[in-house]
């Protein structure tokens, strides 16, 4: 009787906590405090809950020792062991494979393409070239991770990738190239994507003026059905064709977005952009939240990624408002500045930041269709910058 | 502890700070243009596309205006359908536009077929700002 007990004691998290030794413990105790925190922030304050909240559970279960749910040594072979993954691998390990074959990034980029109205972008197609401008932050902080001498080029083109702004490209692009740093860098990218109201507004001010955030632009024009299907399946086929790498996620995008606009499948539609979009919106965060273990996540490479993503951020609203203030001046002052920062890719947080200063200066200003034009520009410009990446690496 | 920093940056993932910032430099370069290329690329399609398809679209207008249609009458869903049958008047304007958002409303919903307004009515008094 009292064995069964000592050996039930023995069983405990709490008991294998403590035998651990007292580092690895704090460490847990660090990293389950680190989910709570993400628990908060996304329930309290409402930053990115749909997946910070997925991402904190995941990391709270993949910390508590003795659950055995999840397994990363087992997908960090050059060759995995899918049997033996199968065999001994725990829940997350199972979802965990969505993401290790690049299941996941896809899906939700056919329910992203679903759901996002390219028609501005159709409408004013100049605005392509904001969207490939504020791409810069993804390079600068890849070659900053890549002369800190910490990171390996893979390792640092996973870490530009987070100044794409894009959850689902970052995700596709690490687990690639960088699988143990996934947990670190999706989860800086979907913070920074939340703190866009923060990050943005005082790069903006900084680099416009007062008349330039004043610009009114023109109306945009009506874009005929038959240009909005053909869109879709035009960027797919020159994209594929010039990067092919980059055509897993633009050629999901764009199908999504033709089961949109094509108005025959509207079933479909509805389907990619709610069941299906939230069903792998819970796998992909959970899985990914439970590559954060403390032994992978507690090191100081993980405060660099946090450091670098923030450059990349602020130099990519950087580049897109740059763009665009040279666009401004090419037209005459017919592109109001603003809509630069739009060009990161973050849908469409980053466009209601541009429409939200405009109507500051000017409350009859509405930017907000205008900055559509870049954010959805940007998307596709992450998703090239990543083929670029995984071209090289 | 400078040095120290400075050899780990120099050294750590095994090449040297120059052949980092080579590496780091001809991939920002490269991934840069690309981007920038494709991306312009696709502007040049989408605007020829435009073009492409609006001349079509005046091509078979004008061989409706040859024909002696009355298509002047129907207003199409697509593109300014209101102006023609709008009458004249001080509320001229404002009745176009309205039909014009109508128009678009129709087209959003996929109604494919032409309308024609036959008459019109105010349904509520001028500057009560009820609508």
């Amino acid at each position: 009787m009292i064995e069964s007990i000592e050996n039930f004691l023995q069983s405990t998290g709490i008991a294998r906590l403590i035998d651990g030794g007292w580092l690895p413990s704090l460490q847990v105790l660090v990293m389950l405090v680190i989910a709570g925190v993400l628990v908060y922030l996304a329930i309290v304050k409402g930053f990115e809950p749909l997946l910070l909240l997925p991402i904190a559970v995941g990391m709270l279960l993949t910390n508590i020792p003795g659950g055995g749910m999840f397994h990363l040594d087992l997908f960090l072979q050059p060759e995995v062991d899918y049997l033996e993954v199968f065999r001994s691998g725990g829940l997350l390990d199972m979802l965990y494979l969505g993401v290790k074959l690049g299941i996941y990034p896809c899906l939700i980029f056919i329910g992203i393409g679903a759901m996002t109205d390219f028609t501005p972008l159709i409408s004013n197609p100049k605005s392509l070239l904001i969207g490939a401008g504020a791409q810069l932050g993804v390079f600068v902080a890849f070659a900053g991770a890549l002369m800190s001498g910490q990171f390996t080029g893979a390792e640092a083109a996973s870490i530009g990738i987070i100044g794409g702004a894009d959850g689902p490209t970052a995700i596709l692009v690490t687990k690639t190239l960088a699988p143990d740093l996934l947990g670190a860098i999706a989860i800086a990218a979907y913070s920074y994507m939340a703190l866009i109201p923060l990050i943005q507004p005082p790069l903006m001010k900084l680099l416009t003026t007062k008349k330039e955030r004043c610009i009114r632009m023109t109306e945009l024009r009506r874009v005929s059905k038959v240009e909005k299907v053909v869109f879709p399946l035009v960027v797919t086929a020159v994209v594929g064709l010039i990067v092919p790498d980059a055509l897993a996620l633009v050629g999901c995008l764009m199908f999504g977005n033709l089961l949109n606009v094509c108005g025959v499948t509207e079933r479909l539609s509805k389907t990619v952009q709610n069941g299906l979009m939230n069903a792998v919106t819970v796998f992909l965060g959970i899985s990914v939240g439970a590559t954060a273990s403390a032994e992978n996540f507690l090191r100081g490479e993980t405060l660099l990624i946090i450091a670098l993503g923030l450059v990349a951020f602020c130099i990519s609203t950087v580049g897109g408002l740059l763009t665009a203030k040279v666009m401004c001046k090419l037209t005459g002052g017919k592109i109001n500045p603003l809509i630069g920062s739009a060009g990161v890719s973050a849908v469409p947080m980053a466009a209601r930041v541009s429409q939200k200063l405009g109507q500051q200066e000017d409350p009859g200003n509405f930017l907000l269709m205008h900055a559509m034009g870049p954010n959805v520009a940007g998307v596709i410009g992450s998703a090239v910058a990543a083929g670029v990446l995984l071209a090289f690496y | 502890m400078m040095n120290q920093m400075l050899y780990t940056a120099l050294t750590a993932n095994g090449g040297s700070f120059a052949d980092n910032a080579l590496e780091a430099m001809n991939v920002t370069v490269v991934g840069m243009v690309t981007i920038f290329a494709v991306l312009a690329l696709l502007w040049g399609i989408i605007e020829l596309l435009h073009r492409v398809l609006n001349a079509g679209r005046d091509l078979a207008s004008d061989a409706r205006a040859g024909g002696g249609a009355s298509a002047a009458q129907t207003a199409q869903a697509s593109a300014a359908p209101a102006a023609p049958a709008a009458p004249a008047g001080e509320d001229g304007a404002l009745i176009a536009a309205i039909t014009a958002a109508v128009a678009a409303a129709m087209a959003e919903e996929g109604c494919t077929g032409g309308f024609r307004v036959v008459a019109f009515r105010r349904v509520s008094g001028r500057g009560n700002g009820r609508h």
